[in-house]
């Protein structure tokens, strides 16, 4: 429990000390969502909602925040998890060799993950509910919260195999970008394609827009979205347990761990 | 022996780095490894250290093994003093007893709450020391170990290890240059993939 919690505590306090990060939450996200709300057009536009397949009519600027604040939480989140995970993958190795229980330090990075993803999330939301008040904010938060995680995980995943911060960042916003533009009911001229259904923020999208403009509520979706943040994660997690194996000489003999418990 | 290594071969691709390398060394020894730059002897001490496989060969330790890495491999967001919880927690220690004398013996104390980042090579290096050394093992690895260190804390570095050798401690450092080969028990030379016996050794205190 002490290993879990001493982990948790210093890669909270780590996450904390990334200033782009924290320059990005405070002064992007708001601004995102505020250039959505006052640039796009009030105007009630028509567009089937593919969970249910009924036909609403929104706002053109509730849309776009919506899609916005998805956006912005997805970029924010993946960069921030992906930027934690280049910073500490050698140190965990030697961490995890030297005998740190490696399920305390991967329960410690879920955390994180789930921590950092929420506190974005409600933040993104409360600003929206500055501007407007969906039928349904707790699905909001939740619609949001799906698309956090599931590109926080997408950091960690991309982590493995690219190798500084600006190839992340790059990576993560042109996969936000393919996943996110097709979708959006008032830009795209693809949002009925039913491949869509496939993308990681599908279930993120459908969901906020049944918050935002139903009291209805068809949990569908969220299974896309429970799939890719299973997926995604089940990789990183693979992953880091290979990464943090110890390797053996073809016949190695030890007379216990390579660095055992030693008592003083 | 407390460390024995036998005929140890690794290859990148087509690339040969350790052909055939075997060695042994008794307890309470300081044994020191030289080679040209890319001669193998930092991929044969990860290779002892457990961090990378052989694609042959056997290695037996006798007793528990601290590694120090050639490059400092830290998180630069900790502190050394976060770095020497976590690292307590790793080797499950009851106290940092030995971990603050180090410090206080290498001049560290005064940045223990700094975050990494903000220290200077040398500084790193001395924290990279430490934690490979906290848990007071039978067996040490030490990849380059004095890089970057000033002439004071260099001598440090010696005071420590001819006591981790006065202590029955055995010590395994690599480097490239043989400055310290009077300070070692035996000294060998990595070249062709295997190690072979190089003279000009006795140590001294």
């Amino acid at each position: 429990m002490s290993a879990y919690r001493t982990a948790a505590g210093y890669s909270l306090l780590a996450l904390a000390k990334n200033r782009l990060a924290l320059i990005l939450l405070a002064v992007f996200l708001p601004l995102w969502i505020t250039v959505a709300k006052t640039v796009a057009t009030p105007d009630l536009f028509p567009f089937r909602l593919r969970a249910s397949g009924e036909i609403l009519h929104a706002g053109g600027d509730k849309i776009t925040m919506i899609s916005g604040s998805l956006n912005a939480v997805s970029l924010l989140v993946g960069f921030w998890m992906f930027s934690a995970a280049r910073r500490t993958g050698a140190f965990d190795r030697r961490l995890t060799a030297a005998g740190y229980p490696r399920g305390a330090l991967l329960a410690a990075k879920l955390t994180t993950l789930l921590a950092t993803a929420t506190v974005v999330s409600a933040y993104a939301v409360g600003w929206m509910l500055l501007y407007w008040r969906p039928l349904q904010p707790g699905l909001l938060v939740l619609a949001v919260l799906a698309a956090s995680l599931i590109y926080g995980a997408m950091g960690l995943f991309l982590s493995l195999f690219l190798p500084g911060e600006v190839e992340g960042m790059v990576a993560i916003i042109m996969i936000s970008i393919i996943d996110l533009a097709p979708q959006n009911p008032v830009a795209a001229t693809t949002a009925n394609n039913p491949l869509i259904t496939l993308l990681p923020s599908y279930g993120s999208l459908q969901t906020a827009l049944q918050a935002g403009f139903t009291h209805r509520l068809t949990i569908t979706p969220l299974a896309n979205s429970l799939a890719w943040l299973a997926a995604l994660s089940t990789i990183a997690l693979a992953a880091f347990f290979r990464h943090t194996r110890t390797h053996p000489a073809p016949t190695t003999r030890r007379s216990g761990p390579v660095h055992a418990y030693r008592k003083r | 022996m407390v460390l024995t290594v036998e005929h140890v071969a690794k290859r990148y691709g087509s690339r040969v780095v350790l052909r055939d390398v075997s060695l042994r060394v008794g307890r309470g020894r300081l044994v020191g490894v030289v080679g040209e730059n890319g001669a193998g002897k930092t991929t044969l001490l990860r290779i002892l250290s457990g961090d990378l496989g052989a694609d042959a060969g056997a290695v037996h330790i006798d007793g528990t093994l601290g590694y120090c890495p050639q490059y400092p491999v830290l998180d630069e967001e900790l502190t050394p003093r976060q770095h020497l919880r976590l690292f307590q927690i790793a080797y499950r220690l009851p106290g940092l007893d030995r971990a603050e004398s180090l410090f206080r013996e290498l001049g560290l104390t005064p940045y223990d709450r700094q975050p990494v980042k903000t220290l200077s090579g040398g500084t790193r290096q001395k924290l990279n020391l430490i934690v490979a050394l906290m848990h007071d093992p039978e067996v040490l690895l030490l990849d380059e170990p004095y890089q970057g260190f000033d002439w004071e804390t260099y001598m440090s570095f010696w005071h420590i290890a001819h006591r981790l050798r006065e202590a029955g401690r055995t010590v395994v450092i690599v480097s490239h240059l043989a400055y310290d080969t009077q300070r070692l028990d035996a000294l060998y030379r990595l070249g062709d993939g295997r190690l072979h016996p190089a003279p000009a050794t006795g140590a001294q205190g």
